[in-house]
């Protein structure tokens, strides 16, 4: 799965996710991400604007920074 | 009149007896009167017995006559034919899951069909079952939280007033496992946990390694057409409070509700061994 980068936020799906609160890292390659839309879980098999990741928090620091 | 050797009474009462001699003087003068008649005589010796008389007419026939004792048993007879064929039996418990088969190769396109009649209106709702499993899914050995069961809801299958209940059971694989185990449920556009909205922002959690094996857990969630709505709370059952979770779903497209497992001890495994998925509306 492919994401994109919007502020504050990401699209996925062609539909768009405002983070709203704080993340939950739930495993080694796994993270919830509180949205507008809902908990999303997201892991380390997402490609977030054409980068792989392999550490849980580098993708999501990478996803919020 | 002459008479031999015949005696005769004379008037003057002697007797005497003449042999061949006649009576001459004699004339018949007309008839005197007749004298009276004498006394009865004797009765006369019985008879000789008379012949014997003709055979009798036959009797009326007798009356019944009483029942007799029974008979004794007859010998056994022989063994009878074959009966026929027995009906088909009912149909036997459901059997568990296949494995998965190979993906076979792609066909030809096919031509394009007709168009189909328009169908009746159903009737009105009620309780269904939309899905449900009694065999463990994919366990989780590991701290990663794993899809274990999935359920297609496909498009247009909720509408607005309806009530979609979940019911789950986590289960410990192994006496030894110490760790918690921790289960969430999902749902997404497609049968995976990547990119799925949680449906309950609580984990259900077990403790009590060796003592806890199994926890059941439900929920249910209002649907008003645009959103499903629950509560927050950790406990397993609905017999509580908590906080109002709203979560949107769309219910035109296809939705996948996801069992996950997680356990806290990575040497642990734990799975989920019976979910059902029911609808009201």
């Amino acid at each position: 799965m492919k994401i994109n980068k919007i502020q504050n936020g990401f699209l996925m799906n062609n539909q768009e996710y405002k983070i709203i609160g704080k993340e939950e890292i739930i495993s080694e390659t796994q993270v919830h991400v509180e949205t507008d839309k809902g908990v999303i879980l997201l892991d380390t098999s997402v490609i977030i604007n054409d980068n792989s990741f392999i550490d849980i928090i580098e993708f999501y620091n990478f996803l919020i920074n | 009149m002459a008479l031999n050797n015949t005696q005769l009474n004379r008037l003057d009462g002697i007797t005497k007896e003449y042999v061949d001699f006649s009576i001459s003087g004699l004339t018949a003068s007309a008839g005197g009167t007749s004298g009276t008649s004498g006394t009865s005589g004797i009765d006369g010796a019985n008879g000789p017995s008379g012949t014997s008389g003709s055979s009798g007419s036959s009797g009326s026939s007798g009356s019944s006559g009483t029942s007799g004792s029974s008979g004794s048993s007859g010998s056994s007879g022989s063994s009878g034919t074959s009966g026929s064929s027995g009906s088909s039996g009912s149909s036997g418990t459901r059997g568990t899951s296949g494995s998965s088969g190979t993906s076979g190769s792609s066909g030809t396109s096919g031509s394009s069909g007709t168009s189909g009649s328009s169908g009746s209106s159903g009737s009105n709702g009620a309780m269904k079952l939309l899905g449900f499993s009694g065999v463990v899914g994919t366990p989780s050995n590991s701290t990663n939280n794993v899809l274990s069961h999935s359920l297609l809801i496909s498009a247009n299958t909720l509408s607005s007033n309806n009530i979609l209940q979940l019911v789950w059971r986590m289960k410990r694989i192994g006496a030894s496992n110490a760790g918690q185990i921790f289960s969430r449920i999902y749902h997404n556009t497609s049968s995976s946990l990547t990119g799925a909205t949680l449906l309950v922002s609580t984990i259900f959690t077990m403790n009590g390694g060796s003592t806890q094996f199994l926890g059941y857990c439900e929920r249910n969630f209002a649907y008003d057409g645009t959103s499903l709505i629950t509560y927050i709370n950790a406990a397993f059952s609905e017999y509580t409070t908590g906080t109002i979770q709203t979560t949107a779903f769309t219910k035109t497209q296809d939705n996948y509700i996801i069992f996950a497992i997680q356990c806290g001890n990575a040497a642990d495994t734990a799975n989920i061994d019976l979910y059902k998925i029911f609808l009201y509306g």
